[in-house]
């Protein structure tokens, strides 16, 4: 990946300045104890993928937070209700703890064929978004970070519009 | 790395294994630096989101159609990881203590090549996230303008704006580097 093409239009003591900062400013080479250590998290993180290959991230991980998520506010619910007359605690229990299995996900271990194609197709999908759609990935954030990130990022856009 | 991870499992397991490791080894060491600089020199964060990267670009490998090259392809992923990352850390930044802010310069100072280390690091922060980023990929990493707008996601037009932008900004932040390059 090296082709020199804005940089050529660089004058010489721009592309002297740049080259001292390219200098200037790298890390130091992954070797010894670190690379050790980078690698065997490395491999402790490929093992833990390859053994829920429905792509936890994306999938399982997105699910399970719903899921949670709703068995939290059912429980929540339960103990809204028992000081609440005129409400129906069975039937909202009942509903919530449908709705969590409808959307609890599958057992991570033994995915299909298909369900693994379907990981593929989010991972392809992930890689080829574009800045439009960055919001789309803040589903891996909790409501109130996604809300807090969010804002964050209307800051940062207007810091870039203003610059 | 191949070895070492081709030691349990079936045969197609200690494939995927050796070919991860090669995988590993061609994208590892640029990533690194690449995270690293778009991450303001934090190594332990360059290296989480390198991980990361690694995994998912290398298990979105089986989908990868190459309508772009496998390596922008890569590079997409990790920019996206970086950010990630930004958004995580800005929103724990906003919670927690200073104290507890991961971002905090790990690098100890003292030796010139450490302090000029942080100096850049601290312009390269003051820079838009846009700047920083297509600054990082086309000059200091040798992408061509087409290559990092395929990696941002952004038009060449904006990439070479903020390209611009980016380079008066650091020239005016360290201007005694440029004097100094030029005598």
């Amino acid at each position: 990946m090296s082709h020199d093409d804005e940089r050529s239009e660089l004058s010489a003591e721009e592309r002297d300045f740049v080259a001292r900062l390219r200098e200037g400013y790298k890390p130091e080479p992954l070797a010894g104890a670190r690379a050790t250590a980078f690698h065997a998290r490395l491999e402790e993180r490929f093992e833990t993928s390859r053994s829920s290959r429905g792509w936890f991230p994306l999938g399982v991980l997105a699910a399970g937070a719903a899921a949670l998520a709703l068995a939290l506010l059912t429980s929540s619910g339960n103990d809204a209700v028992t000081t609440l007359p005129g409400v129906t605690p069975p039937s909202q229990s009942i509903e919530g703890q449908t709705v969590a299995q409808a959307d609890a996900p599958a057992a991570p271990a033994a995915p299909t064929a298909a369900a693994r194609a379907t990981a593929d197709e989010d991972l392809l999908e992930y890689a080829m978004l574009d800045d439009d759609t960055d919001e789309e990935e803040s589903g891996y954030l909790p409501d109130d970070y996604e809300a807090l990130a969010g804002i964050l990022d209307d800051a940062t856009e207007d810091a870039d519009a203003e610059s | 790395m191949a070895d070492s991870l081709a030691g349990a499992g079936a045969l197609s397991d200690v494939e995927r294994a050796q070919r991860f490791g090669v995988f590993v080894a061609e994208y590892r060491d640029k990533a690194l630096r690449v995270a690293w600089r778009l991450l303001g020199g934090n190594d332990a964060a360059a290296e989480d989101v390198v991980q990361e990267a690694l995994i998912r670009g290398f298990r979105a490998l089986t989908s990868f159609r190459g309508e772009a090259a496998l390596s922008t392809w890569f590079y997409r992923i990790l920019v996206r990881e970086v950010r990630r990352h930004q958004r995580w850390a800005a929103v724990r930044a906003r919670w927690n203590s200073p104290a507890t802010d991961e971002e905090a310069d790990p690098a100890p100072s003292g030796t010139p090549d450490i302090l000029l280390r942080e100096r850049i690091a601290k312009a390269m922060e003051k820079l838009p996230r846009g700047q920083r980023e297509v600054f990082v990929l086309v000059h200091l990493e040798t992408f061509t303008v087409v290559q990092a707008a395929e990696a941002l996601g952004k038009s060449p037009g904006t990439v070479k704006s903020h390209l611009h932008r980016a380079l008066v900004a650091l020239r005016n932040e360290l201007a005694d580097l440029r004097e100094g390059a030029s005598s």
